[in-house]
């Protein structure tokens, strides 16, 4: 049972560290690479289930996890440009060494979470998109009870330092929102996350933000692993790379000469866009203190405001990431 | 445990502290959609203005200001029934499903930058009119053309609609023979406006900006008898009341004419339906549209030569048409046979001349498209349309007296120094831009010509250096003369000397460092004086000054008005030309001296304004007021004219008259 509540619990830190690069909707590789709000969200709320069984444990208590995470992604569209022509591939290979669960219990039902990870990303083909990272979250955590069915909230705050090779990347971005999580059975548990988040980088064009929404079920099939399943709906900032065209300067808020893309050289910019995300993934324990995971995500965006001509088509920007993460608990 | 956890965190905190002083702030990179592209200021940054702008006694320049545009439109259209679009369009019949009317989009690559939309249409009572939506897209980049400006204007993207033009071809109030007339609408409201920033580099007056590269004229507005302003007459025009005689012209006519579609220079679209194959037909019947508006030279049979209309017979003073010559070239001659543009035009002359690399590299790029709207029946050189016509226009001057008969320094002087020529910015920057032949090949001319047009190193000169001018060589009294160095361009700092003096002259020279020093002489004779001009560490080369003393000076340079000016005028047989000859053969020239009767004109106010107007307050040298009585590009011949020969020594003889006027002008040009 531990294994597995820890072979979960590292599912959702992954996403909470690594699973940001993978929406389309967090603006492009820069905001990609940097963590969203629903991920932070949701690996905060991760700290719920721990909390939560600590919770049916009857104590709260102060530990220390230190985790080292090694992960490997495919993204078919790591431009996030709108068509087939445009899109261009990568690979990413990360490593994240997070020291998390410093609990600080404030009474019998609430506590505050505090965490902190390093880490950094290298890519294959467009090394400015790689970068190192600091980050640093707390979460406010409350349950009113162990009592199993008890929902655990969370209010929870996220600060993220990025250096990219791409310098109009480098800055840093703020997370913060609210999650709950709801057991359903001794198998099923079940996260809602409404989170806000906000970019500030060397460029105007990775200033961003946006507003979400997130569901997520998991399904443990005990000591094989655990399923799992977004949805999440966002509203906010898009960022794009791609040629320039007509349509992109329409839509655009502001548009930058690329300094990750040169050759050619392509420009990135940001818009407002509404993006849907599902992923659905595997967690399986390996051993005793690691666990390997699959994912794949897939992204739509579509833009809130058209090209200013008759006959403008409105782009849609999909992306499909594919990831394999391994993480082990020392 | 605990400690470890501290450590880790504080750790993160630290790092992202340390990071987080590298973001935010924004890049200097960054571009919004709304920024216009950047256009910087480039030669003499005066784009899109007449050469002779019509400086005022308050310094303003009148061809840029609200009264001339108003009264532009006061002349053209004086009820206002074409003050937007929609009366505009109303009023020349657009979307009636009658006369002809055709659309094409293109990129303007070489001139304004703009993606065009154009509609053209000739109406059944012959009048023609084009409408031209102008796309600018490249936000925040500099200003030249865009691919993207292109495809807005294919889409009609109005978000980066930038500019609305039009240009008519009709009969003006109480005329008889079209001429065309220029406006701009706002692209939001459909107001006509007053004034258009084509360049961004500042509003201009209409119609200045339109007029000044379609043949315009830019003559100062004259006083009506209550002393309003209004546009000049243009004699030598056919639009007027008397129709398709000797003049005089409409008011409002500024004898601009349409642009042929020089399809070889533009950009067009890959999309369905706006290749240039797909658009050759509508290309080629706008032409046709254009070749519709010119005279038929009187050199030329009359008769059909396009498809589309008859043109009218010139008349003997006017335009004879001469851009006609690259439409009719371009589609195979007489009758317009071939569908498609050919971009081979090279008029025979320069060919036969051996000059095909100046005209190719220099003149078809960067001088024609304005030049060879330009010109009269009497006096045509301006149309470069010759090698002779163009290389009158650099004719070394020499450096002493008596200088080179016909001397003429205005190529030079307009393109290597002041920076004024090529007149449009982006044809003007493509003119100086690394990659151009252009200035290789000007100055190989220009030097062959004597003209020094290179520096030490063998670059050729380029406008911006600072150029000393003292004035012209002159006439003055004994006593102090003020002296300006305000005609110096690109310069802000100055130093005068006296380089020679009669002998046993003791001249002085107060404030040798500012730009309005004081000479003072006590002895008649020459002296020739010295300005370097400066700006930082650039200086210019040495100008030199000849001031001719002279005590017993007939008219001291002070008190020269213009009764004296007019008394030349009847003295060197300016009125043998100048005065109206209705339906005499014989070219009349755009202004006259005289009246009806032969006698010189008595209506003061408007011939003041008329003979100001040709005077050029920001270069001196170039105001037809002595330029063509001294021979250079007159209608009444090539030589100077009595008491103008420039070619001699201040306080000759043979130019008393030439330094009777230029003293005027020195000294304001009063009334």
């Amino acid at each position: 049972m531990i294994a597995t509540k820890f072979a979960v619990d590292l599912a959702r830190f992954r996403d909470r560290v690594l699973g940001s690069r993978l929406p389309i909707t967090s603006i492009d590789a820069c905001r990609a690479l940097a963590t969203p709000p629903a991920m932070l969200s949701l690996g905060l709320a991760l700290s719920s289930v721990s909390y939560a069984q600590s919770m049916e444990e009857g104590s709260l208590r102060q530990s220390l996890d230190l985790r080292l995470d090694v992960s490997y992604m495919y993204d078919t569209n790591v431009n996030r440009a709108p068509n087939g022509q445009q899109r261009l591939t990568d690979q990413f290979y990360s490593l994240t060494a997070t020291a998390g669960g410093l609990t600080l219990p404030l009474n019998t039902s609430t506590r505050l979470v505090l965490d902190g990870a390093v880490g950094g990303d290298m890519t294959r083909f467009f090394p400015k998109l790689g970068r190192v990272f600091g980050e640093f979250g707390a979460a406010l955590q409350y349950r009113k009870s162990a009592d199993f069915y008890d929902p655990t909230f969370s209010l929870f705050g996220r600060i993220t330092p990025e250096h990219f090779g791409s310098s109009q990347r480098r800055g840093y971005q703020y997370s913060v929102g609210v999650s709950a999580l709801q057991p359903v059975t001794d198998r099923i548990n079940l996260f809602g996350v409404l989170a806000h988040h906000e970019r500030n980088a060397n460029s105007s064009v990775f200033d961003a933000n946006d507003n979400s929404a997130q569901v997520t079920l998991d399904y443990s099939i005990g000591p094989h692993g655990t399923f799992y399943l977004t949805g999440e709906y966002r509203r906010g900032d898009v960022v794009s790379t791609g040629p320039e065209s007509l349509v992109n300067l329409d839509i655009a808020k502001v548009f930058v000469q690329d300094d990750a893309y040169t050759n050619p050289q392509l420009i990135s910019y940001r818009f407002e866009a509404k993006s849907y995300i599902t992923m659905l993934g595997y967690n399986v324990p390996v051993g005793p203190s690691g666990s390997l995971d699959f994912s794949w995500r897939w992204a739509q965006s579509t833009p809130t405001q058209s090209a200013g001509f008759p006959g403008a088509e409105t782009p849609r920007y999909v992306d499909n990431q594919f990831m394999i993460l391994y993480a082990m608990r020392f | 445990m605990i400690y470890r956890c501290a450590i880790a965190c504080a750790g993160s905190i630290m790092l992202a502290l340390l990071l987080a002083g590298c973001g935010g702030g924004g890049s200097g990179g960054d571009i919004f959609p709304s920024q216009p592209p950047v256009s910087t200021a480039t030669g003499s940054d005066t784009f899109l203005l007449f050469p002779n702008p019509q400086v005022q006694p308050d310094a303003s320049l009148q061809t840029n200001s609200l009264a001339y545009a108003q009264a532009y439109y006061a002349a053209i259209d004086p009820a206002n029934a074409k003050d937007t679009l929609a009366k505009w369009k109303v009023a020349n019949g657009f979307d009636t499903n009658t006369g002809t009317q055709v659309t094409v989009a293109f990129g303007d690559s070489r001139d304004l930058g703009y993606g065009r939309r154009m509609i053209g249409r000739r109406n059944p009572d012959g009048t023609i009119a084009f409408l031209v939506e102008n796309y600018l897209a490249n936000p925040g980049s500099a200003y030249a053309f865009s691919p993207l400006s292109l495809e807005a204007a294919v889409v009609q993207d109005t978000r980066w609609l930038f500019l609305i033009n039009a240009i008519e071809f009709s009969r003006g109030p109480g005329g008889e023979v079209s001429f065309a007339k220029f406006f701009n609408f706002d692209p939001r409201t459909g107001a006509r406006q007053l004034t258009v920033d084509l360049d961004l580099r500042g509003e201009k007056a209409m119609p200045g900006p339109c007029i000044t590269c379609h043949g315009g004229r830019g003559d100062a507005l004259v006083p009506d008898a209550t002393g309003k302003l209004m546009f000049s007459v243009v004699q030598n025009s056919a639009s007027g009341p008397r129709g398709n005689v000797q003049g005089p012209g409409a008011r409002g006519d500024v004898q601009a004419r349409l642009a042929p579609f020089e399809v070889g220079a533009f950009q067009f679209s890959t999309k369905s339906g706006f290749t240039r194959f797909e658009q050759e037909a509508a290309l080629k019947k706008m032409n046709e549209l254009v070749l519709c508006t010119y005279p038929l030279s009187m050199s030329q049979p009359s008769g059909v030569s396009s498809n589309t209309c008859t043109r009218r017979d010139a008349v003997a003073s006017e335009w004879q048409g001469t851009a006609a010559d690259l439409i009719i070239n371009a589609y195979g001659g007489d009758g317009l046979p071939a569908a498609a543009y050919s971009d081979t035009f090279m008029p025979p002359d320069w060919s036969t001349s051996g000059q095909t690399a100046l005209y190719q590299n220099v003149v078809a790029p960067s001088c024609r498209a304005c030049h060879m709207l330009r010109g009269s029946g009497a006096q045509s050189d301006i149309d470069l349309s010759t090698f002779d016509h163009f290389q009158g226009y650099a004719i070394f001057p020499g450096a002493e007296y008596p200088k080179v008969q016909m001397f003429d320094d205005r190529i030079k002087t307009h393109v290597i120094d002041r920076g004024n020529m090529p007149l449009a910015k982006i044809v003007y920057d493509t003119f100086w831009s690394s990659t151009s032949p252009a200035p290789q090949t000007l100055a190989t001319l220009l030097q062959s010509r004597g003209f020094t047009v290179r520096d030490a190193a063998g670059k050729v000169l380029q406008p911006g250096r600072p150029i000393a001018d003292p004035g012209p060589d002159r006439t003055i009294n004994q006593g102090p003369t003020i002296l300006s160095a305000g005609a110096s361009l690109f310069a802000n700092a100055y130093a005068w000397s006296i380089v020679s003096s009669p002998m046993g002259a003791v001249p002085s020279l107060t404030s040798p460092n500012s730009a309005n020093p004081t000479f003072s002489a006590t002895t008649d004779g020459v002296y020739v004086l010295q300005l370097v001009a400066s700006n930082g560490t650039a200086q210019s080369a040495p100008a030199r000054l000849a001031l001719v003393v002279n005590s017993l000076l007939s008219r001291p340079p002070g008190q020269v008005h213009f009764s004296d000016i007019k008394n030349v005028f009847a003295s060197a047989f300016c009125m043998g030309c100048h005065l109206p000859t209705p339906g005499s053969s014989t070219p009349t020239p755009p202004v006259f001296f005289a009246d009806d009767q032969g006698n010189l004109r008595t209506d003061d106010a408007a011939f003041y304004a008329e003979i100001r107007s040709r005077i050029n307050f920001t270069d001196l040298a170039a105001s037809p007021l002595l330029r063509k009585p001294s021979g250079h590009h007159h209608g009444g011949g090539p030589g100077s004219f009595s008491g103008f020969d420039a070619t001699a020594l201040p306080g000759d003889l043979a130019r008393a008259n030439y330094d009777l006027v230029l003293n005027w002008i020195l000294n304001g040009a009063p009334q």
